[in-house]
């Protein structure tokens, strides 16, 4: 059944994929950025400490 | 909290980023095409997905001035000025107030008609309710606060067993630390689920005794875990609506009113059991409602219907089925979104777990949960909040006319459909880009360089971008139904 709805309304998602391009390009390019950051070998940032316990 | 070391930007790389906003922001602006505008149908001079691509160049952007032009946390601990007192008589004016409009409308609920459009309740409920007071909310500071009439009724009841002593010796119960927001995320989930799916939905007289119900319990609620505790962490419009208050520059506490710089609230927000799922549920039943009005999801509908109808449920049970599966499929999706987000936090360390990222973070979430929410429903509050002149005078729907205004019509003309998508572009580019700031404001002030800092936001930049382009499918994909 999922197979054929997939197919069935495939006008539908193609056009969706229209929107999704952006996130593909952002994520291909971060993606990218990141390995050559790690390429780098400076990937030895240290996190300070926890949140604040903040009132609220 | 310490802050990351101040490093001051190449002159070079601060004037690109700023070449490279105003170039974007050129861009994503729509120029003469306003002028363009018919009313009910929407004539934009590009296709609706090239503003996807631009509100993706907008954040790009954004997220490198913010990288560049953005070094120390400002937002952490914000100063609060305080402007005016407030007098104890008019707080309790205003829980007066309150609990008479409560009043008021559960009555027109029982006891007017039980057409939808022409009793009052649906349109308060619907329209003013859920959706103007959180646009009051983000304006003028927690605002339902002072007239919230279940918290009012509460204060009142606690204010007569302390005078007659009837409370002495009686402590409210220790709130349960697991239960954190938990509540609020049920009861938000169940009114959602009554708006989006319910097929009874605008029955004046189920929705007034509703209301009762929500009341009753909140009543208990305050009686078992004290009024001020429950109201801050179990009354799921007050939590909901003072949640979007948070990004307000109006902060009323103490009997007095301050003013901070806006966002400045969302930071301090504690990240107690429940907080994560309760921003993602305030998101992803917001996106359904734009999905369930799109051609994709209605694709989907028939073949969901039938699964349910072949388990033995009629055709209306099967819908709300049906829904009630796209709902809980929509939340969990803005979950994992969210989460992959965290998740690739852990690329520049680990020392925080993705538990304590997830919640370091979840306040980023506010400003996209109301950016959804003006976008989806400013076409609601534009045109059918009109309604409540008419209502006003007629509240009942009996042919009665108190103010001499219940012949009043809705003015469809005075915003046009094109005008109505920009302010929804508008408020989902600037809701992400305040979500984009808050995030990099908490991770400079967790990470030990600013540019760690930078590259920790890598992938929330990317779930950033996603939200936008989803809620500028979901908007698209309504307008053409």
């Amino acid at each position: 059944m999922t197979a054929g709805l997939i197919l069935a309304h495939a006008g539908h998602w193609l056009a969706g994929l229209l929107y999704l391009a952006p996130v593909v390009i952002v994520v291909g390019a971060l993606g990218y950025q990141s390995f050559k950051d790690r390429r780098r070998g400076d990937d030895d940032a240290e996190v300070d400490h926890t949140p604040d316990p903040h009132v609220g | 909290m310490r802050p990351a070391r101040p490093s001051r930007p190449p002159r070079r790389a601060r004037g690109a980023a700023l070449a490279t906003v105003a170039l974007t922001a050129a861009l994503a602006l729509p120029g003469s095409a306003s002028a363009h505008g018919l009313v009910g149908k929407q004539d934009l001079p590009i296709p609706r997905w090239l503003f996807a691509w631009a509100a993706a160049v907008v954040l790009v952007a954004s997220f490198v001035g913010l990288a560049v032009l953005w070094a120390t946390p400002r937002l952490q601990s914000v100063v609060e000025r305080r402007r005016l007192g407030i007098a104890r008589a008019l707080e309790i004016v205003s829980g007066v107030l309150g609990v008479a409009l409560f009043a008021l409308v559960v009555y027109a609920g029982f006891a007017g008609t039980q057409a939808p459009t022409a009793n009052i309740l649906p349109t308060v409920v619907y329209v003013f309710f859920w959706v103007g007071i959180p646009l009051l909310s983000v304006i003028f500071g927690d605002v339902f606060r002072a007239i919230n009439p279940w918290l009012a009724i509460g204060k009142a009841a606690g204010w007569v067993m302390k005078r007659t002593g009837a409370a002495d010796g009686v402590e409210p119960l220790p709130y349960p630390e697991r239960l954190g927001r938990w509540p609020v995320v049920i009861g938000i989930l169940i009114f959602a689920w009554i708006e989006l799916v319910y097929s009874n939905k605008d029955d004046p007289s189920q929705l007034a005794t509703m209301a009762l119900v929500y009341a009753a319990v909140q009543l208990v609620g305050m009686s078992l875990y004290g009024t001020e505790m429950w109201s801050r962490r179990g009354d799921a419009f007050g939590v909901y609506f003072a949640m979007f208050a948070r990004i307000s520059p109006l902060h009323w506490r103490d009997r007095a009113l301050f003013t901070r710089p806006v966002l400045g609230g969302a930071p301090p927000l504690t990240p107690v059991a429940g907080t994560v799922a309760l921003l993602c549920v305030m998101i992803g039943t917001t996106s359904f409602d734009g999905a369930s009005q799109g051609t994709t999801w209605n694709s989907i509908v028939p073949h969901l219907q039938d699964f349910f109808g072949n388990l033995g449920f009629n055709a209306e049970h099967a819908l709300e089925w049906a829904g009630t599966v796209g709902i809980v499929v929509m939340c969990c999706l803005i979950g994992l979104l969210y989460r992959l987000g965290v998740l690739g936090m852990h690329t520049v360390g680990r020392r925080l777990s993705t538990h304590d990222l997830s919640g370091a973070f979840v306040h980023t979430l506010i400003p996209i949960a109301f950016a959804y929410v003006l976008a989806h429903y400013f076409s609601l509050v534009a045109y059918q909040g009109q309604a409540i002149a008419a209502l006003a005078s007629d509240p009942l729907g009996d042919g009665s006319n108190l103010l001499g205004t219940a012949s009043e019509t809705i003015n469809y003309t005075w915003i046009s459909a094109t005008g109505i998508w920009y302010v929804q572009v508008g408020a989902l580019v600037l809701g992400h880009v305040a979500g984009l700031t808050l995030a990099h404001d908490r991770a400079l002030a967790l990470f030990t360089k600013a540019r760690d800092a930078t590259r920790s936001q890598y992938w929330m930049l990317a779930v950033m971008v996603a939200f936008t382009s989803l809620g500028l499918w979901l908007l698209s994909a309504a307008a053409q139904q």
